[in-house]
């Protein structure tokens, strides 16, 4: 796993970034700050899902505008900034690929494939592997999201939660099936 | 969607990203605000308002004396129609019930009534130690005309799940992207009404309502309850009435004496340490140059008998035709030695007076083994008086050597102590100190404090989704098995201020979460509640479709009290 999440921040941290996001909300110019604090998070997620870098580059700009435009209608609820940029990314890409006929990139790091089924044999584990990484492709979009989240881009259960809007509990919950129902999968195979 | 799977792709170099950061060129592409067409502007709002203002007076004007005993009516204190019925009746967004509905009027909280001076304003103190601060020249009339006289102040505290429940409350919040349910923290009602009438807050004027804080969490928001649109509208953050923690000064002072201190016992038990290990080596030395006892008789199938040269071994001068025994485990040695000739002999120091290399030479060849002295007869004699010299002289000094390492052993351990205690005393000092720093820093949340701007309901909450974890078919029974008609099921979480309210599509996919205390409470017309309680949630766990078995009692103040106690 990473090291501390760049994700989680103090109360006064918080505070501090919601002043700055209702100076915004009167003034454009003043999302500065948050738009260089988020960009490259933002970026990352997108490029997860994509194929090209360029148009993650180009999903990203347009993020960060539709965050801009709809700024008067975000509400402080105690949890960072984020949690409400990750949902437009969410809604963003899916409707890029939708409106491009594009195809969604799962990018597998599979060094987060031993975290979900830790019993890999030794002298099959490439083929394992490949038959692991069929699996989670074929897994509906709701729980490739989380299986992605956790051991693809190795979030916190609660960055998970804030991210979906659920509860931290729930996100821990709902990986523990999704990782129960893979392996029961991937012995299938 | 299709998808595309890439394996371990290469991780893009943060520099390379944020080379591409262009704020200019986002905040170039944000549109600018639309135009508003004239039928969405103020000022047509502005003029329909007027125009049916208007319009409305002058009906009344025409209207009849009943009907303007009516409106008189709709401006009392609020009376909450609750009919009865054979399902059950629930908080719902139906276009013919009430935002506000409770189930039972008998049960519904009550309002507590307080009189200020309209001119001058005051302070009310609610039971539960909530303060309701009115400026002077805050009332208004229908007539937006000031009031000085006394206005009589409705207002209540709703500060339980179940109180949620009997005062009818929706708790469902829709937000811009998500279906999220209210969690209070608090919630007030406050009207003001003179003789009989409701009055209106001015518009510059605004009632503090500071309720005492539960939490020092500051992730709440202020949320007003329409009515009429049955929603509720985010007001902004509530504000907070904070007080600085009281720092014991006293405890900020003696951290540098102590590292100090400690420095310096760090020092005198390094010197302590040093001088207890050099003892003890001293002590280990000497031990090594412990004289042996002289031997005697031995095994003659392994000896050889020598004339020494007292000059090179003078230790052995005293003894004549001394003997010398090979060691037992020495492999050179075989008795075949002695079937050969030999043409010389010599004699190294192995141990000084204990142990000696015997060599024996033939031409081209030679042997050699380790032996030592074996004593008989004068010889005997003479060793043995020579050992209880040297052993005396050995035993003096070992007693020395050993009482020195003691001492210092004893100056250590007392250096060590002393280095621990102080050690002991800047721990308790850093931490009494970092505590200072922290509370130095840390507020106290004593209120939260609304400004109330309408009369209404207003709530200090924050959005939170609904349960998520098991989600099932359910169906509800009574005790006789007997399918009961559930219009809405309210479900709580023990601990958590909301409801959570299910209808009965939502029963085809009823979902909860596991991990908390889930009681379910329905109404079953005016005068009864089915409850499930948290037991059949763990029993049906594994069910795709579970049937829940109602407790069916009858609604009385006992089991809401009773209620209240199982869902907080």
């Amino acid at each position: 796993m990473q090291g501390t999440s760049k994700y989680h921040q103090s109360n006064e941290q918080l505070l501090r970034e919601n002043d700055i996001i209702e100076a915004a909300k009167k003034n454009p110019q003043r999302f500065e700050p948050i738009y260089k604090k988020y960009h490259e998070q933002i970026f990352r997620y997108v490029y997860q899902r994509m194929d090209s870098k360029d148009t993650a580059h180009d999903v990203t700009s347009q993020i960060f505008i539709k965050a801009i435009t709809k700024l008067h209608k975000y509400e402080f609820r105690g949890v960072p900034f984020s949690s409400w940029l990750y949902r437009i990314a969410m809604s963003e890409v899916y409707q890029y690929l939708k409106d491009n006929s594009a195809q969604r990139t799962v990018n597998v790091d599979t060094s987060g494939l031993s975290e979900i089924v830790d019993d890999l044999d030794d002298d099959n584990r490439a083929a394992q592997k490949q038959q692991l990484i069929k699996v989670i492709g074929e897994l509906p979009e709701e729980e490739l999201q989380m299986i992605e989240m956790r051991y693809f881009e190795k979030r916190s259960y609660r960055e998970i939660g804030e991210i979906l809007g659920i509860a931290e509990n729930n996100a821990k919950v709902k990986t523990f099936r999704i990782v129960g129902k893979l392996k029961k999968a991937f012995q299938l195979t | 969607m299709k998808r595309k799977i890439t394996i371990d792709r290469p991780t893009i170099d943060s520099k390379e990203i944020a080379a591409k950061q262009d704020f200019s060129q986002v905040l170039n592409n944000v549109p600018a605000a639309p135009t508003v067409p004239f039928y969405k502007s103020v000022w047509f709002y502005t003029t329909l308002a007027c125009v049916t203002g208007i319009t409305l007076v002058a009906i009344n004007q025409f209207s009849s004396e009943p009907e303007k005993e009516m409106s008189m009516t709709t401006n009392n204190p609020p009376v909450v129609d609750s009919t009865s019925s054979n399902v059950s009746k629930d908080i719902s967004y139906n276009e013919d019930t009430p935002c506000v509905n409770p189930p039972d009027k008998k049960l519904d909280i009550p309002m507590s009534v307080y009189q200020v001076d309209g001119k001058n304003g005051g302070q009310i103190t609610h039971t539960t130690g909530t303060k309701i601060t009115i400026p002077s020249n805050t009332f208004i009339d229908e007539n937006n005309l000031p009031i000085n006289e006394t206005v009589d102040i409705h207002f209540r505290e709703i500060n339980h799940p179940i109180d949620l429940l009997v005062s009818g409350i929706p708790m469902k919040y829709d937000s811009a992207n998500l279906d999220l349910v209210l969690l209070s923290d608090g919630m007030i009602e406050i009207e003001g009404y003179l003789h009989g009438k409701k009055v209106k807050i001015a518009p510059n004027k605004s009632i503090d309502v500071s309720l005492p804080a539960t939490t020092d969490e500051t992730k709440f928001n202020s949320y007003q309850l329409d009515t009429i649109s049955r929603k509720w509208n985010y007001t902004g953050k509530p504000e907070y009435e904070k007080e600085d923690i009281v720092v014991n000064h006293t405890v900020k002072q003696p951290d540098k004496s102590f590292a100090e201190e400690l420095k310096q016992y760090q020092k005198e038990s390094n010197i302590a340490k040093h001088q207890y290990e050099t003892a003890q080596k001293a002590v280990n030395e000497w031990k090594k140059t412990a004289p042996e006892k002289p031997i005697t008789g031995g095994n003659k199938d392994r000896q050889f008998v020598l004339d020494v040269n007292p000059k090179e071994f003078p230790e052995l001068s005293n003894y004549k035709n001394l003997v010398f025994e090979v060691e037992k485990n020495d492999p050179n040695f075989s008795a075949s030695v002695y079937q050969q000739e030999w043409s010389d002999v010599s004699l190294s120091e192995k141990e000084k007076g204990k142990k000696y290399y015997l060599t024996l030479f033939k031409s081209g060849a030679k042997k050699t083994f380790s032996v030592f002295p074996v004593f008989s007869g004068e010889d005997l004699k003479k060793a043995q008086a020579a050992f209880n010299k040297s052993f005396a002289t050995y035993s003096n000094e070992l007693e020395k050597r050993q009482k020195a390492e003691a001492d210092y052993k004893a100056q250590f351990e007392g250096k060590l102590a002393q280095w621990e205690k102080a050690k002991e005393k800047e721990t308790v000092a850093l931490e009494l100190k970092q505590n200072a720093v922290d509370n130095t820093n840390k507020v106290k949340l004593m209120a939260r404090v609304l400004n109330v701007t309408t009369f209404g309901i207003w709530n200090i909450d924050c959005g939170i989704s609904p349960p998520t974890g098991i989600a099932q078919k359910v169906i509800f029974k009574d005790k006789h098995g007997n399918e009961v008609d559930i219009l809405y099921a309210n479900l709580f979480e023990k601990g958590k201020k909301t409801i959570y309210t299910y209808n009965k599509n939502d029963f085809k996919n009823f979902e909860y979460n596991p991990e908390e205390e889930n009681i379910i409470v329905a109404f079953l017309g005016t005068d009864k509640v089915g409850i499930v309680l948290n037991d059949q949630f763990e029993e049906n766990k594994e069910q795709k479709t579970t049937t829940f078995v109602l407790d069916i009692q009858p609604l009385t103040e006992d089991l809401i009290a009773s209620l209240k106690s199982k869902t907080m």
